[in-house]
């Protein structure tokens, strides 16, 4: 596991989708399978990381692989920082 | 060249057999780039040079933007790469003749405008200028974006995917020769056959600028799903026998269609249709339109003009740039009703498990699409006839 703070990230997908937390899944499974993000959500997502997290996404990065799970944005930004 | 033809059949078999010899990769490579020239040649002799020149203007561009040339002068090197889109326009802009036969060198400049080249060159300057590195040398590079299975209507094969089994050249698996003559047959099956079949089918449609009187609803509906058909049959068919040809050679192209016409919204049908191209327009151009803003706004106007310059790269006209502003705002609105769908996750939750919703879906989506077709099937050219087809489609008459 990531040290990296999860809950920024929980809580903008939350938002997404109407803020019940209980509807969340778990950090592993496809956020974009889910239909909660895709191509639409991946600027303010980046924003976000950029924003919060300090960490500057690449142009060539910004890709809903890169993103796709909590999971795989915290390993992201803990890979990045 | 035909590209259904025993001469076409003959000439890949040639060079699936070239560039197999027992040499170094090196002398294959050089041997591919010859037959893919040599393709370019039965076209128009002058056809290998242009493709040449604008690869070597991708070449030059990419070793700039890897140095981290400035921006101005990679715009700069750029502006040709969009001469050849609308050169085809020039003699109506001259007031003369719209047959672009009539101007000197407007059949290459539609042949390599349609621009695949382009494309391809393009996406390596980007990334060359993201990544700060050339992908491949010159010689791979030239070859690459002059592959002759690709050179017609693509795929858009992006070079890294290509250089995943560029190694492989003239090597194929015996996985590789089953699947190749497989995809091709299937290609063949879709393009000589289906195509043809639908468009007998959508005839009225594509005569309808000329014979517009006469044609009842019922038939102009027919001639739409049958124009909507062909499209995918002749375009798929053509991919699948790229994909199948350069699998013959060992390469293995990525996949550009997925069944478009069962998708549940005009998103899901960008995931099935013309892949290279839509992964291309996403990727190039409507994420950096994005930029990293949390605007709600802006990913909506990024869609709207990624769409409509799709449109214009198929063909700088009113059609095709309606057809791409239809997509651009349909791909809006969907977002919007997504996002509101979104909030209330268990309804979507229902409403994605749900078959009769999911029929309806499919069927709403195909008949957007169906439409926007009609756009650019009569007249691309010149936007009154289209409107009165779709009068007809509602029930008017159409030329008394």
């Amino acid at each position: 596991m990531s040290g990296v703070d999860r809950e920024p990230l929980r809580a903008h997908m939350a938002a997404l989708i109407g803020g019940d937390r209980s509807l969340l899944p778990a950090d592993g499974v496809s956020l974009v399978d889910e239909g909660i993000l895709d191509s639409f959500g991946l600027a303010a997502l980046v924003a976000l990381i950029e924003s919060h997290y300090g960490v500057k996404v690449p142009d060539g990065e910004m890709s809903l692989a890169n993103f796709e799970s909590i999971d795989r944005i915290a390993g992201w930004i803990e890979a990045h920082r | 060249m035909e590209l259904i033809s025993l001469r076409a059949a003959l000439f890949l078999l040639g060079a699936a057999l070239a560039v197999a010899l027992p040499l170094p990769q090196v002398a294959r490579r050089s041997a591919l780039l010859g037959f893919n020239l040599a393709f370019l040649w039965t076209f128009d002799p002058l056809a290998p040079v242009l493709v040449l020149g604008v690869s070597a203007l991708g070449l030059l561009g990419c070793r700039l933007a890897a140095r981290g040339a400035p921006t101005a002068v990679l715009l700069l090197l750029g502006l040709p790469f969009l001469v050849p889109l609308f050169l085809p326009k020039l003699p109506a802009l001259a007031g003369g003749e719209a047959d672009i036969g009539n101007v000197v060198g407007a059949r290459m400049a539609m042949f390599i405008g349609a621009s695949y080249v382009t494309l391809r060159s393009l996406h390596t300057i980007i990334d060359a200028r993201r990544q700060r590195r050339v992908p491949f040398s010159a010689l791979d590079y030239l070859t690459w974006n002059s592959f002759f299975p690709t050179i017609v209507a693509g795929p858009i094969e992006r070079a890294d995917h290509f250089a995943l089994t560029f190694g492989r050249l003239g090597r194929p698996s015996g996985d590789d020769l089953r699947e190749g003559t497989i995809r091709i047959f299937q290609g063949l099956v879709k393009k000589a056959v289906l195509a043809t079949l639908a468009l007998e089918w959508a005839r009225p449609l594509q005569a309808f600028a000329l014979q517009p009187a006469g044609l009842g609803t019922g038939e102009a509906w027919v001639a739409l799903y049958a124009i909507a058909l062909y499209a995918w049959f002749d375009f798929a068919g053509y991919s699948d026998m790229a994909i199948g040809a350069a699998r013959l050679m060992g390469i293995r192209l990525a996949e550009n269609f997925d069944n478009p016409y069962l998708r549940t919204s005009i998103a899901e049908f960008w995931r099935g249709w013309h892949l290279s191209l839509s992964f291309w327009i996403r990727d190039y151009l409507f994420l950096p339109l994005c930029g990293k803003s949390k605007s709600r706004v802006r990913p909506h106007v990024a869609a709207i003009v990624s769409m409509t310059l799709c449109g214009m790269w198929h063909a700088p006209n009113a059609g095709w740039t309606l057809w791409g502003l239809c997509h651009g705002v349909g791909l809006s609105v969907h977002q919007g009703w997504t996002a509101w769908l979104r909030k209330r996750f268990k309804l979507k939750k229902w409403l994605a498990g749900n078959p009769a919703v999911q029929l309806v879906a499919i069927l709403l989506t195909f008949h957007f699409v169906a439409l926007t077709w009609v756009l650019v099937s009569i007249d691309p050219g010149r936007m009154g006839p289209a409107v009165t087809y779709l009068g007809v489609l509602l029930g008017r008459t159409a030329g008394s």
